[in-house]
């Protein structure tokens, strides 16, 4: 029986160990997690990482950059040229948003909350 | 009493005694610790006893038995799949380890706990199409672990005082 | 005996995969001047489809009664009221609904919420385009056509008594039409989805792994708290959603009608409310008003808040917690 008991109690420690390293990894792939979502009229096109630099070219309409941890459009064929204008984001479910050309640029963070307000 | 009337007898039993702590659990109030799927599962003390007094085909029958009533009488659908998917896990893996014979009843209910927990997100994240509810799988191995141990130790329990009727 | 559990767990197995809700999310970028999101669960992407269109019709049919920009072939929308300079328009049912609840609101918040507010807020609208500020006196003199009691509803029938009189439906148009949007869309079947119409929110049912999560921003960054809900609206007004910077300082886009400035009691406030045309207009009101009678109000609703003062402290109502 108690050797029984101490395999018992190495398959409890070995279970828990492996869910211990599987939290440790999830905190660092939620870091990794962080990614930028390119909309043009409601529709999916790119998905880019937040840490990686990229510049993107939506169908001539719009440039989408994204640098040191920060996205932002730096160059736009709109005529208010709101979304030029707006700060760099780099935190999950802040947007900016070209709407004359139908663009909107997202954080999004894997595991967040739905929206952000 | 003839051992194959016993043996029906006990089965009966087990599937009764496992819907009534499957209500018992119900009543218990949630877990504050916001994560979905945590729960003591009781019932499987019933699952366990069955694998180790009768054999594999009863203890499927009552962990099937357990899944589908509760279902009928208190769960949803999407429930039913989250517990289909946690019990065929669970029981798979307390079967081998049972066979391999290097565990008492505690390690095989306590790994059973982990594996039914391990299934059940797995399949949620498969269904929702949302692989970051997989981020709770630590927390629901260490709680399925810890559960399923302690029902391990009850019907560890249990077994000391039935044996000796076993015999008898 | 074993042939028959099997059997039976594999139809089970097999139904299930099929009427099990996935996630779907669709956005829209050309209502209400703002990104319109719409999430729900459902069992087919035709099934999606149908709602998210629905949804999207309902919201550009209201967005096209409330716009104050833009006239549509046979339609008296809010510009068309606005330009007929004193006559009587037949307008939709839809408008003359928030403009009888608009002249509510106008008392219910002690005359903070005004939407016969248009003179003035279109004049803060053009500076911030040209990123200049108005002239104080001549802020004043359009505040003379702010008369909210000169809206006229008789019947089917709304007129602007005073001929330089315009409505601005921001304050409660978003909030109203996500509500209604919402409604449809339960109508059509949806059973669990969000629609969040810049920033309105409205829930309806869970998730799968549980309620809505909808963060709520710091002003100044980050994420303050995260609150979940199942089937109420969620509306936050802050000073960090719409502005604009003259020399170093922020003018942002809700204006006090007693000071004809953008207002400075708050950051933010967050409403959670059953109902989401509420939400928004309370949301709005409470922005402008004092806390106590922020509180009073909100009880009146039977709706939470969180209130961020300028010093970064946090006021919550009573129940505001249970929703953390």
């Amino acid at each position: 029986m108690s050797k029984l008991f101490k395999r018992d109690l190495a398959l409890i420690v070995a279970i828990i160990l492996a869910a211990l390293a599987l939290w440790g990894a999830s905190a660092l792939f939620k870091k990794e997690g962080e990614s930028v979502e390119v909309r043009l009229r409601g529709e999916l096109y790119a998905v880019l990482p937040l840490n990686k630099n990229a510049e993107l070219d939506v169908e001539g309409l719009c440039t989408v950059v994204v640098e040191d941890g920060e996205t932002y459009v730096k160059s736009s064929t709109c005529r208010n040229k709101l979304c030029e204008n707006h700060r760099p984001i780099s935190r999950a479910g802040e947007t900016v948003a070209c709407l004359p050309n139908g663009v909107t640029v997202t954080v999004k963070k894997e595991g967040g909350a739905d929206f952000y307000v | 009493m003839s051992e194959k009337t016993r043996r029906i007898a006990l089965l009966g039993l087990l599937t009764a005694l496992c819907f009534g702590l499957s209500y018992i659990e119900l009543m218990l109030p949630a877990l504050p610790v916001g994560v979905p799927g945590i729960k003591a599962g009781l019932a499987n003390i019933c699952v366990v006893a069955a694998l180790y007094l009768l054999g594999p085909w009863e203890a499927a029958a009552v962990n099937l038995a357990r899944i589908v009533l509760n279902w009928l009488l208190f769960g949803s659908f999407t429930g039913l799949l989250y517990s289909l998917a946690g019990g065929a896990v669970s029981f798979a893996v307390m079967l081998l380890l049972k066979k391999s014979g290097a565990f008492s009843p505690v390690g095989v209910s306590a790994a059973g706990g982990a594996a039914h927990n391990v299934g059940q997100i797995a399949v949620a994240a498969l269904l929702t199409g949302t692989p970051s509810i997989m981020l709770y799988l630590p927390a629901l191995l260490i709680f399925g672990t810890a559960a399923g141990a302690v029902n391990g130790l009850i019907f560890a329990a249990l077994q000391k005082r039935i044996s000796p009727q076993r015999k008898g | 005996m074993k042939k028959l559990l099997c059997v039976a767990f594999a139809l089970l197995l097999l139904t299930g995969c099929e009427a099990y809700p996935k996630r779907f999310s669709a956005t829209y970028t050309d209502v209400f001047d703002t990104v319109t999101e719409f999430t729900a669960y459902c069992g087919t992407e035709e099934e999606f489809e149908a709602l998210s269109e629905a949804v999207h019709g309902e919201l550009k049919r209201l967005h096209e009664i409330f716009d104050i920009y833009n006239s549509y072939e046979g339609l008296d929308n809010a510009k068309a009221l606005n330009d007929a300079a004193g006559k009587s328009v037949e307008p939709p049912a839809e408008l003359i609904e928030l403009i009888n609840s608009g002249k509510e609101w106008y008392t219910l918040s002690g005359g903070k919420l005004n939407i016969a507010f248009g003179s003035v807020l279109s004049e803060w609208h053009h500076c911030r385009e040209e990123g200049v500020l108005p002239d104080p006196v001549l802020l004043k003199e359009l505040a003379e056509h702010c008369d909210i009691s000169l809206v006229k509803a008789d019947g089917g029938n709304i007129a602007l008594g005073d001929p330089n009189m315009s409505l601005d439906l921001g304050a409660m148009a978003k909030g109203y039409a996500a509500q209604k949007a919402a409604e449809l869309a339960e109508s059509l079947g949806g059973k669990r989805f969000a629609l969040s119409v810049g920033g309105n929110i409205v829930t309806r049912g869970e998730k799968p792994s549980g309620k809505w999560e909808i963060g709520i921003q710091d002003p100044d960054g980050g994420i303050l708290t995260t609150v979940k809900v199942a089937g109420e609206a969620v509306v936050t007004s802050g000073d960090y959603q719409r502005y604009y910077e003259v020399g170093g300082v922020r003018y942002h886009h809700i204006i006090d009608p007693d000071t004809l400035y953008p207002a400075a009691l708050w950051r933010s406030v967050t409403v959670i409310a059953e109902n989401s045309a509420d939400a928004d207009a309370l949301s709005t009101s409470l922005f402008l008003l004092p806390l106590e009678e922020g509180k009073a109000l909100a009880e009146k609703f039977g709706a939470e808040a969180l209130w961020v003062s300028p010093d970064g402290s946090v006021i919550r109502t009573e129940g505001f917690s249970d929703y953390e």
